[in-house]
Formats: structure tokens, C-alpha cells, sequence
């Protein structure tokens, strides 16, 4: 379990101040070598290669280990690294030296729930580590304690997050009561040897709705914006990606196992209320950002809009062999992941030059700082989908798997393609007021911006060159997540197999594991 | 041995190019750039040689493959070499006229600001052009034709500050586009008709069909507008005579020996697709006929020396297309092989007088240049001899062949307009031999006489400016290598030419019955009797000139007096640009501007609409987003009550 090592990071980036008081860069090391730790044992706990057999469960079928959750976790550890990194870079300055071990700690809490999101496996451990990664969140949200906004936020965050608990601990239930079991796969059988009882719906819609608020989906969106305005950049960059990422792979698995134990009838609706779900989600994430001009608001509704078409893909699922969608997301959110955080970061260094967050205020930037101004065009452009550009390539990618869908494919590849048509408009806006827009004379100083410190720039660098490297060279990344994602469905049809003999008890894997 | 290192051929020049580009960026560097250029191109000459050591007639053509370019589908273009003995003969012209062009160029630039641009562009010609001969299915062809055009475009463009050179630049380009689409064209329906654009299985599925039928027969005359349009051929011809506003060895290399070449090259290669049509041929011939004599009648009339010879230059590859035409591609292709040798010579010495004469080349301002520039003027007498068609000369063997096969072709299939092709054919060998030696007495002979230009160059010889010399040897050496060939090529080449020909695509496709000649022609065999009455012309044509600009220089006035209207309609080419500018420039000129109106009112309104409808459904949806927790939890609540709604719904409840 390489969530361990997050524990024990935690554990010891907290104990690191009464050695010594006031000292940042132990307790910042610290968390990097839990992480790094946490990394490095992924990818030794199932250093053979991805193959059928390497689909394993511990903790009596609660939590899978699968090549699936293996490479989402390499990819959230390695983001959780990187958003130390940018608050290094940027935030630790403002961040009173006493707190510094608290910040640490949260992020790894909340990595830590995220990665047990991933391999949940029963409705328990699902619930366990949504909350596990939310209360972490709902801290980080608030952790600049002095701002209105802030607290404002964060308040906002734990309510709604409570009301989408309730509702999801509330569907779980009914689901357990339906069907008997909290195990997935059982349930999904049950789902297809008995069919979805109404009870079960309402159970199944309410247990959606927890993870659409993670999600941040239409209607249960509303705390997003909010809450990415009054947070840091950094605590923003980590939940507009890991969060929604983590949640994304959460629903990836749930409906995998619908997909593979539910007769198709059964689980078409299912399939197509998602769908309708993403495709609301998307539009009315891309229509509200046309008018913002936070540039921090207007990532949020873009990580909305983004969840999304991501929601849209997952919708397909129930419907085809998932291993193309399922390839296609992971894609999608390794790609994801660094264009926000490109983003975030331009974002970030021009809120500590400029005082402001206001995208009205770039003007006239292109000859103040060049760098930024174009490094910040390409990041949006790629969020827009731009060929050449890896955000292009996971539309792409998303988009064909969803064809493969028929009907409800071609309908929401359509909407995929009218929204990111709308989305243009604001993802340009920035560079618009960059390139575009002369500064008001006299209230607006035309001296060149600081460069950005090395680090930051070779971070940024980084984010580019992968963008360019997936927009243009993507085979071997898809070539990849097809690899792992492979496996998400292959132990689940050896369990089909051998369930052909009558055996209502689900396979428990009693393999010893650390 | 394998074929394997052929592979480097085009890619020798390509990474010329590259540090060629790399030698722009420092002005001590930029001398170095020909050596690279002629040291690459010299190595693919070599190359090639070995590739002819292999690929000998008689033997299977050969694949080289080199990577997978495209695969979408069914659909598959490899970037593959293919090499049959047509190659290999387009390989030695391309490559050995090419390294001798180059040699000469890397003297002829000196001096000039953009000498390491210059030769990046060249280098990156033999790339494409190589890579068009080399190809082994169309698309790949269709890159290295695309290549050539455009390194004619920016070699055109050289002096880019001189507007006409940019006008010329520009209108090659467009008028080549023409050609292109029809080309592109071509393939799309060969692909769809054949499934394939590669050349082994095309001629694969060629070889079973008896007679072209619904749009494959189609495909010849798409494929025959591209290459009438890259060859100069009537209607298309009218950017080749501007092209001479780009440097000299350009109109030498790319606009004499190559690149204008590649429609011939695309016809014979694709031979066997263009017997199966019954009328394809004809007409290739009948266009290659009529431009021959169109072409060669302006050349009569012309005083800019260069322009003589680019109009002479579309009057010969009439006549290899009209070759084409009379199923006679040994003759097309050999006279493609001598063509390249004389013409390049010509260009070059008409560059070395042009550069002596500080860029002077109007006929009227120079005489009896012999005295000045003796090397150069018999350098020039070589290729002049050559391209009248005097016997023994290259230009003879080739012309003749072609000349010979199209009159046995008209006699032997009773076919009258195939004659006629010939005789026309016969009087251009007459009007061709005219104005080569009208062009060489007056520049070299008669009275004294040189109006220097205003193109002051500085080649840091020292010699005074406003007086012409002869050319360094390092200029003068290529020459003579160019020269011995346009002497004896025909001779020495004809019979390996033959069998080289023969045994390509462009050969096995014709069942030439070169042994079957019933007919005859006064009393004589076809052959022999062309053969006389091509001397006669080529004779006449000089003899005629010699009396009108060298003997009796009066007698030319009193002519030109007489048939002043004829003349003028010579001298301004038949106004053919005129009307090209009437009917088909201004027009579009117009379309274009209501096409801007049309722009600017309507796709512009419909990009803002674009831009505004969903901003204004935004506003609608954006106030949910109040700020205030009840509403947010509200609305969360009666969303999720919606849902509810359905799903119940949906079970019928």
C-alpha cells in the first residue's frame, strides 16, 4: 500500500516542528520523500508487467489494486509533488512559517483520500475516502484564515459537501438494502440478475450525487467557483485537477463494473442520464465563463466544463468495450493535469507581480512580460483544444472513443464539438487583453514585469513541452494508458467466467499484502 | 551489393541544405555554402552511378524501402525508393547536370548577398527533385514535384528586392497550381480507382486491363494537365519565360535541365496508364507538336538572349512531348538526356555574358564579342550546333528520333494528323536552327559593339567594369564538361539509351515495332528520309541566319520592315499574357473582391453571432451563481429533485 507512506510522511512532517521550530524546509522535504516514497512504491508493489493477472483486491475485496489505480496514483503523486513544488515557488512566501507543516499535511491528507478513491472497491471504503480526501480539502480551501474570501469559501465547501455526504452515505444505503452487499461487483450482479429496482435508482442517483459534487457537476457545481476564488493558486490548481480526477476514476470503476456484470438494457438509461448530465455540465460551465473576468473563476467554470466532457466519455462506459474510454480519460487527465497547472502557475506569477486577478488588468503584458503572455496563450489555447497542442489530442481521443457509441456517441461528440467552439471566446480572452489591449496610460505602469525565478520557468517549461510532446507525439502515451486501462475490465470478466457456476459470494482475493 | 545506400541520394542534399542554412547566419561562413551544396550533390551523383551499376536493363525494377510515411486506412504512402532504369537515367541528369551547374553557380553568385541562401535552395531542389524520380508511388512523386515548385518559386524570387522577379515568382506558382490540382486530382481517382497509388501494383493492375473505361480513362488527362503545366506546355507555358528574372545557373538547372523535365519524366512513367486510353497520346502529342512551333515562332523575334533560350527551351519540350505522344519514349526521354546537356551550356554561357556584360542581354546591344570572350563563344557555338540539330551533334540523334517515329507513326497507322505533327515538327527543326544561330552571330560576331548593364557586380577580380572578359576556368572547366557532352552524348548514348528505356515502365508499356516500318517516304525507309530532310532544315535554318545577321545584317531590316505586323505580334508573344490577364486574372480579381463584400458582411456576422448567442444565454444562467448558500443548496436540491423525477420516471411511477 503506498498510502502508507503518506501516512507516515504525515505523520512526520507534523512531528518536524518540536525538533525544529520555524524551519520550512524540513518539513517541505519531508512531504516531497513521502511522496517520492509513495511513487516509487507503486511502481515496485506491481513492477511486473500490466497483464490480466495482476487485478488484486486487499482488505476482503475493499480496495483494488489494479494497474488502473497503479497509474492514476503515479499521476496523482506526481501532480501532489508538483503542487509542492509551485507553492515553493510561489505561495510558501505568504504562508506564516508555523502553518507550513499544517499546509504540508492537508495536501497529503487529501492525496491520501484521493488515492484510496481510486481502488475503492465497496461502498465503505468509497465513502471513507471521498470524506477522507474532503475534509482535508475543505481545510486547504480555508487555510488563508485572514481572507474573507477564504473562509467564505471554505464555509461554503463543507456545507454543500455535507448536504452531497448526506445524500451519497443516504443513496449507499438504499443501494446496500436493494441489492445486500457493498461490494461492487456484487451489486452490479445483482443489478443485472434482478434489474434495477426503483429503490436501487433513487440509491444509485444519490450515491452519483456524491460523486458530482467532487465532480463539480451541474447542479451540484456551485461551491467550485467560490471556492477556487477565495483559496491560494496552489490549494486551486490541486483540487481543480486531483480532486475532479480522483472522483473521475472513482465513477470509472463503479460503472466498469456496471458495465461488466449488467445485461445492456438494464444499464442504457443509466448511461444516458450521465451523458445528459455531462453534456449540461459542460455547456453550463462554458456559457457562465464567457462573462468572467476572475482569471481564477474562470478556470473554475473551465475545470466544470472539463469535468464535464470528461463525464460525457465516462457516460459511454455502460455502453461499449471501455478500455478505449477508459484509455481515452486517463489521457485526458494526464494531459489535463499539466495545463492547469501551466495555467494556474502563469495565473499565479502574475497575481504576485501585478496585485490583481483580474484578467482586465493583463493589458498590455505582451511587451511587459512576452514570456508569460505567450506561455499563458498556449496553455489556454491547449485547454481549448488546439491541434498540436496535448489538449487537442484528448479531446480527440475522447471524442473517437465516444463515437464508437452510436447514436449517443455522434450526439455527444457534437456537444463536445459546439463547446469547445463556445469555449474559444474565453479562452482567448486573457491573451486578448495581452496582445490586444492597451493599458489605460496613467494609472497602469508599462515597466517589464521580474522574470519569472528559474525554477518556475523550467516547471512551466516542463508543462509545455509535455502539452507539445501528447499534441503531437501522443502514441506512446496513449499506447500507455491503453495498456492500463486494460486491466480495469479484464479480472472482471475472468469473475464472469467463473460465475457461471452458481456462486452468489463474490471472489475474495486473500492475497497477503503489506 | 543491395540497393540500400541508394536510399541516401535525396537525403545527401537535404542535410546540405541544412548546414548550407545554418552558413546564412554568419557572413564568414557563407562562402563555405557551395562547397557543401556541390560536395552532396557530387556524393548522390556517385551514388547514383553505383545505383546504375545494379539497376542495369533487363533487370527487375527494385524497392528500396525506407520508412512508413502514411497509413490511414487502407490507405498507404510509403516513403520508398523505386528504381527501374528511367530512375536511373533521370538520376544521372538530375544529379551529374546538377554538380556541373553547381560548380559553375559557386562562382557565378560570388560576391552576392544571399550566396549561402542560394545554394540551400538548390541543394533542397536535387532533394526534391531526386525525391520525385526516386518515388515508388505517386503521392511521394507529388511531394518531390510539390518540392521543386517551390524551390523554383524562391530561386525565381532570388533578387526578391526587384519587383518583376517577385511578379515572376509569383506567377509560376500560380500557373503551376493549375497543373497541381488536375495532377492531385489524378491521384485521388487512380486511388480510387485502383485502391493503390504505388507504382508496382498500379502497373500490376494496369497490365490486365485491355482498354480504359469510365474514369480511368480520365486519370491520363488530369495527370497530362499537371505535367503540361510543370513542362511549359501550350496553354500553361506563359510562367516559363519570366522565370529567367531568377540567377542564371537557376534557369540553367531547374528551368532548362530538370525540373522542367518532370512532365515528361510523369508521362513516361506512367506509360501504361496512357496506352490503354486511345486518346491520351494524340493529344499529348498534338499539345507537344503545337508548342514546339508556337514556342520556336517567338523565339524568332526575341532580342533578350535568355528569353531566346527559355522560349527554345518550351519549343523542346514540345518536342519531347510530342515524342510522348508518338509512343516514341526512347526518343522523348534521350532527348530529355542531350537537352539537359546543351541547354544547360546554353544558359551558362549566356550567364557568362550576361555577367560579363554587367547584366546586359539584349541582342541589339552587343557584337563581336569573340574578341572579348573566346572560350566562351565556342563554348557557346557547341551547344548551338547542338540545339539546331546539326548531325553528329546530341541534339541531332534525339530530335531525329523523335522526328523519325512520329512520321512513321503518322504513315504507318494512317493517321494524317500524326503527319502533319511531324512536318510541323521538321519546319520548327528549321525555325530552331534560325534563331540559335541568329542569337550566336550577332552576340559573337558582326561589328564590335557592348552597352554594359547596370549591374555592377563584385567579384573582387580586379578587372575593370566597364569592359567584358572572359570567365575564370574554375567557370569555363564545367562548361567544357557540359560541352563534351552536348558533342558526343548523342552519339555514345544512343544505343545504351535505348535499351535503358526500353526496359522500364516507359518501355514495356509500347509495343514499338521499330522493325516494322512498311512505309516509306520518297522512296525512302521513314527514318532515313526524316533523317535528310532534318539535316536539310537544321542547314537551311543556319545558313538563313548566317545571311540575315551576319552577311547581310540590311536584308533583316528590310524584312523585318515588310512584315512589321508579323514581327510585332512575334516580338510581343503573340499577346498572349495580355489576354491571360484579360480573361482570367481580371475576372477573378473581381470574384475576389465580391468574395472580400461577401467576407466581411456575412461570414463575419456569422463568426460575431457565433460569439454573441452564447454569451448571451451565459447572462441568462449566470445569475444561479449568486453568492448565497441557501440558493446554492436550493438549487442543488431541486436539481437533484429533477433527477429523481426522471429516473422514477423512467420506471414508470
Amino acid at each position: 500500500m503506498p498510502e502508507i507512506w503518506l501516512v507516515v510522511a504525515m505523520c512526520a512532517v507534523l512531528i518536524a516542528p518540536f525538533v525544529k521550530r520555524r524551519n520550512v524546509t524540513i518539513p517541505t522535504l519531508l512531504a516531497v520523500a513521502g511522496l517520492l516514497a509513495a511513487m516509487l512504491f507503486t511502481l515496485l508493489w506491481q513492477s511486473s508487467d500490466p497483464s490480466a493477472e495482476n487485478f488484486r483486491t486487499v482488505f476482503s475485496n475493499s480496495l483494488a489494486i489494479d494497474p488502473f489505480s497503479q497509474f492514476f496514483k503515479m499521476m496523482l503523486f506526481l501532480f501532489a509533488m508538483l503542487i509542492v513544488v509551485q507553492w515553493v515557488l510561489i505561495g510558501r512566501s505568504q504562508t506564516d512559517a508555523l502553518d507550513v507543516p499544517d499546509f504540508l499535511c492537508l495536501v497529503l491528507g487529501a492525496t491520501f483520500g484521493m488515492s484510496l478513491m481510486v481502488s475503492a472497491n465497496n461502498l465503505l471504503t468509497i465513502f471513507i475516502a471521498i470524506e477522507s480526501a474532503s475534509l482535508p480539502s475543505f481545510a486547504l480551501a480555508g487555510f488563508r484564515k485572514h481572507q474573507n474570501r477564504a473562509t467564505e469559501g471554505s464555509l461554503k465547501y463543507i456545507l454543500l459537501g455535507a448536504v452531497a455526504s448526506s445524500l451519497m452515505i443516504y443513496g449507499m444505503s438504499l443501494v446496500y438494502g436493494s441489492s445486500g452487499s457493498l461490494d461492487l461487483a456484487t451489486i452490479a450482479q445483482h443489478a443485472s440478475s434482478e434489474g434495477i429496482s426503483p429503490l436501487m435508482g433513487i440509491g444509485l442517483l444519490g450515491m452519483f450525487a456524491g460523486f458530482a459534487f467532487k465532480l463539480s457537476a451541474v447542479p451540484l457545481h456551485f461551491w467550485c467557483p467560490d471556492v477556487f476564488e477565495g483559496a491560494s493558486f496552489e490549494v486551486t490548481t490541486f483540487l481543480s485537477v486531483a480532486s475532479k480526477a480522483a472522483a473521475m476514476c472513482l465513477l470509472v470503476r463503479v460503472l466498469s463494473n456496471f458495465a461488466m456484470f449488467s445485461a445492456v438494457e438494464s444499464i442504457t438509461g443509466m448511461a444516458v442520464g450521465l451523458g445528459v448530465l455531462g453534456a449540461i455540465t459542460a455547456t453550463w460551465g462554458n456559457l457562465v465563463a464567457l462573462h468572467q473576468t476572475n482569471i481564477k473563476r474562470l478556470l473554475a467554470y473551465s475545470s466544470i466544463s472539463h469535468a464535464g466532457y470528461m463525464i460525457m466519455g465516462a457516460s459511454v462506459i455502460l455502453l461499449v468495450n471501455p478500455t478505449a474510454i477508459v484509455s481515452a480519460l486517463l489521457f485526458y487527465i494526464l494531459v489535463y493535469m499539466f495545463m492547469n497547472l501551466g495555467a494556474f502557475t502563469v495565473a499565479a506569477v502574475l497575481a504576485a507581480q501585478l496585485g490583481s486577478e483580474d484578467i482586465r488588468d493583463y493589458a498590455g503584458l505582451i511587451k511587459r512580460s512576452p514570456l508569460l503572455s505567450i506561455l499563458m496563450t498556449l496553455f489556454m489555447l491547449s485547454l481549448f483544444g488546439m491541434p498540436g497542442l496535448g489538449g487537442f489530442m484528448g479531446k480527440l481521443f475522447l471524442g473517437t472513443a465516444m463515437i464508437q457509441a452510436g447514436g449517443i456517441g455522434a450526439l455527444l461528440v457534437a456537444i463536445l464539438l459546439l463547446n469547445t467552439l463556445f469555449s474559444l471566446w474565453y479562452y482567448l480572452r486573457p491573451s486578448y487583453f495581452m496582445i490586444f489591449v492597451k493599458p489605460n496610460d496613467d494609472d497602469a505602469p508599462s515597466t517589464p514585469l521580474a522574470r519569472p525565478s528559474t525554477a518556475t520557468l523550467a516547471l512551466l517549461g516542463w508543462c509545455v513541452l509535455m502539452l507539445f510532446w501528447t499534441g503531437i507525439l501522443p502514441n506512446s502515451a496513449i499506447q500507455t494508458t491503453r495498456e492500463y486501462a486494460a486491466i480495469i475490465v479484464k479480472p472482471a470478466v475472468r469473475q464472469t467466467l467463473s460465475q457461471s457456476t452458481p456462486k452468489a459470494e463474490p471472489k475474495i482475493d486473500r492475497k497477503e499484502s503489506h | 551489393m543491395t540497393l540500400q545506400f541508394a536510399r541516401f541520394i535525396p537525403w545527401l542534399p537535404i542535410v546540405a541544405a541544412i548546414f548550407c542554412a545554418l552558413c546564412c547566419t554568419k557572413k564568414s561562413w557563407r562562402h563555405y555554402a557551395s562547397w557543401i551544396c556541390l560536395a552532396s550533390v557530387v556524393g548522390s551523383f556517385i551514388l547514383s552511378l553505383m545505383a546504375g551499376s545494379i539497376i542495369t536493363p533487363g533487370k527487375e525494377a527494385q524497392t528500396v524501402t525506407f520508412f512508413e510515411w502514411i497509413h490511414a486506412g487502407r490507405f498507404q504512402a510509403n516513403f520508398h525508393y523505386y528504381f527501374d532504369t528511367l530512375t536511373i537515367v533521370m538520376l544521372y541528369v538530375i544529379t551529374g547536370i546538377g554538380s556541373l551547374v553547381i560548380w559553375y553557380a559557386g562562382g557565378y553568385m560570388k560576391g552576392d548577398r544571399g550566396y549561402a541562401r542560394f545554394f540551400m535552395a538548390v541543394s533542397l531542389f536535387i532533394f526534391s527533385m531526386t525525391t520525385l524520380v526516386m518515388a515508388d508511388n505517386l503521392l511521394l512523386l507529388f511531394l518531390g514535384w510539390e518540392g521543386v515548385g517551390l524551390c523554383s518559386y524562391l530561386l525565381i524570387g532570388y533578387y526578391y528586392d526587384k519587383p518583376s522577379a517577385v511578379a515572376a515568382g509569383k506567377k509560376a506558382f500560380i500557373v503551376n497550381r493549375i497543373g497541381d490540382l488536375c495532377f492531385i486530382l489524378g491521384i485521388f481517382l487512380t486511388y480510387r480507382e485502383f485502391g493503390t497509388i504505388a507504382y508496382e501494383p498500379l502497373f500490376e493492375a494496369l497490365a490486365d486491363m485491355e482498354h480504359a473505361t469510365g474514369s480511368v480513362a480520365a486519370i491520363p488527362f488530369l495527370f497530362m494537365l499537371g505535367a503540361f503545366g510543370k513542362s511549359a506546355q501550350l496553354p500553361l507555358y506563359v510562367w516559363l519565360p519570366d522565370a529567367m528574372e531568377g540567377p542564371t545557373p537557376v534557369s540553367a538547372l531547374i528551368h532548362a535541365a530538370t525540373m522542367v523535365t518532370a512532365g515528361v519524366y510523369l508521362i513516361a512513367r506512367m506509360m501504361p496508364m496512357f496506352v490503354l486510353s486511345p486518346y491520351a497520346l494524340p493529344v499529348v502529342a498534338t499539345v507537344g507538336g503545337l508548342t514546339a512551333l508556337f514556342a520556336a515562332t517567338i523565339a524568332l523575334c526575341q532580342y533578350d538572349i535568355k528569353r531566346i533560350f527559355a522560349y527554345s527551351t518550351v519549343s523542346q519540350l514540345g518536342y519531347m512531348f510530342l515524342g510522348l505522344g508518338a509512343a516514341s519514349s526512347v526518343g522523348a526521354v534521350f532527348h530529355l538526356f542531350t537537352h539537359a546537356f546543351f541547354k544547360a551550356l546554353l544558359f551558362l554561357t549566356a550567364g557568362s555574358v550576361m555577367h560579363a556584360m554587367a547584366g546586359q542581354l539584349d541582342l541589339r546591344k552587343m557584337g563581336g564579342l569573340r574578341h572579348k570572350m573566346p572560350v566562351t563563344c565556342w563554348l557557346m557555338f557547341a551547344g548551338c550546333l547542338a540545339l539546331a540539330g546539326v548531325p553528329l551533334f546530341s541534339g541531332f540523334y534525339s530530335k531525329d528520333l523523335i522526328l523519325g517515329d512520329a512520321m512513321a507513326a503518322g504513315l504507318n497507322g494512317h493517321n494524317p494528323w500524326m503527319t502533319v505533327l511531324a512536318w510541323m515538327g521538321l519546319f520548327t527543326a528549321f525555325l530552331t536552327a534560325f534563331y540559335t544561330f541568329r542569337l550566336w552571330f550577332r552576340v559573337f560576331w558582326g561589328p564590335d559593339q557592348c552597352v554594359m548593364g547596370d549591374d555592377h557586380h563584385d567579384d573582387g577580380g580586379g578587372h575593370h567594369p566597364h569592359e567584358p572578359h572572359e570567365m575564370p576556368w574554375s567557370m569555363n572547366l564545367p562548361l567544357v564538361f557540359l560541352a563534351v557532352g552536348a558533342v558526343i552524348g548523342g552519339m555514345v548514348c544512343h544505343e545504351w539509351m535505348t535499351t535503358m528505356v526500353l526496359s522500364s515502365s516507359a518501355g514495356e508499356a509500347l509495343s514499338h515495332g521499330g522493325t516494322a516500318h512498311h512505309a516509306s517516304l520518297f522512296g525512302m525507309d521513314v527514318h532515313s528520309a526524316v533523317m535528310v530532310l532534318s539535316i536539310a532544315a537544321a542547314l537551311l535554318g543556319i545558313a538563313l541566319a548566317a545571311w540575315f545577321h551576319l552577311i547581310r545584317p540590311s536584308a533583316a531590316d528590310r524584312v523585318k520592315q515588310s512584315y512589321a505586323g508579323l514581327c510585332d505580334l512575334l516580338e510581343n508573344k503573340y499577346f498572349v499574357d495580355e489576354l491571360y490577364d484579360a480573361v482570367v486574372v481580371r475576372p477573378l480579381k473581381l470574384i475576389g473582391s465580391v468574395c472580400f463584400v461577401i467576407d466581411r458582411l456575412v461570414i463575419d456576422g456569422m463568426v460575431s453571432l457565433v460569439g454573441f448567442a452564447p454569451r448571451l444565454l451565459g447572462l441568462t444562467v449566470r445569475p444561479t451563481q449568486s453568492g448565497s448558500l441557501q440558493g446554492y443548496g436550493l438549487s442543488m436540491v431541486v436539481g437533484l429533485a429533477i433527477m429523481l423525477l426522471l429516473v422514477t420516471l423512467m420506471w414508470g411511477y
